[in-house]
């Protein structure tokens, strides 16, 4: 007799993680927003401006945990 | 039935330019954008090929929801005339919803002023509209747009005060961002604006 697998359980794009690592920032996944694009034509590349972003948000991490 | 793909999620940003209401314009685009909604403007092309008046009215029938601030009611100091754009506009889409086809009559609107029932003094014609007041200030402002499209919304969503917060850590990480573009704040487009706010969400949802 053929075994099943256990049905996949979870939160929507997290199925199979716990509750606890479905959630980042303290933000539960059902009250993350389906972001709208930005508008026109920025005056530097968008991966210039994702770098950028990226950098702060990982300044801002070493600040809160020095580990 | 849709007017444009994106229509329902379009906000137009009806609101003065100047240096004093940028922290309150820029306010307004965050709690646009953080609620899953798009914000559009004059602002957003620079193309002098195409009419302001042209411009404002594609804008305004591509977007089924409108912010209209009118508290800007003060004389100019060099005419000591005040500024209709403003109303103008506002009357713009109040016509789109009234004359224009099925799609167009969802339209639906907020009017933001300083203080309640000021405008009753010099617009009265809108008496019956949905208008709310920020005293200026730019977390009443974000507290009145947040809940407004909560109510137009069906998407969960974060409370105002999560808004809040979520727009002052912004505000604490844009001059380092702007370091890094070389440039000033007072510098950054509209395009600039929304394309470095939506990288800001984006990466503060992750």
């Amino acid at each position: 007799m053929a075994v099943k697998s256990k049905p996949m359980v979870g939160y929507g794009n997290h199925k199979g993680k716990s509750r606890k690592s479905a959630k980042v920032n303290g933000l539960h996944p059902v009250l993350k927003v389906k972001l709208a694009k930005a508008v026109g034509k920025p005056s530097f590349p968008i991966k210039k401006i994702r770098e950028a972003v990226r950098a702060v948000f990982a300044a801002k991490q070493q600040v809160v945990s020095p580990k | 039935m849709q007017a444009v793909p994106g229509y329902d999620k379009n906000v137009f940003v009806n609101c003065p330019f100047d240096q004093e209401y940028a922290p309150l314009f820029h306010a307004i685009v965050f709690a646009v954008y953080s609620a899953g909604f798009k914000p559009r403007s004059a602002l957003e092309i620079a193309d002098s090929s195409e009419l302001r008046m042209e411009k404002i009215l594609r804008i305004i029938k591509e977007c089924r929801y409108s912010i209209h601030d009118i508290s800007r009611t003060e004389l100019s100091v060099v005419t000591q005339l005040p500024r209709f754009n403003m109303p103008f506009e506002l009357g713009l889409f109040i016509g789109a919803k009234a004359y224009g086809n099925t799609a167009q009559r969802l339209k639906r609107a907020i009017v933001l002023d300083r203080e309640p029932f000021r405008y009753q003094q010099y617009l009265s014609d809108i008496s019956g509209q949905d208008i709310e007041a920020h005293q200026g200030k730019v977390d009443q402002v974000i507290v009145r747009v947040r809940n407004w499209l909560k109510s137009l919304s069906k998407d969960h969503m974060t409370g105002a005060s999560h808004f809040i917060q979520k727009y002052h850590e912004f505000r604490t990480d844009l001059p380092e961002l702007c370091q890094k573009f070389k440039c000033l704040e007072s510098e950054l487009t509209f395009a600039d604006l929304t394309a470095i706010m939506t990288e800001w969400l984006t990466l503060y949802q992750q």
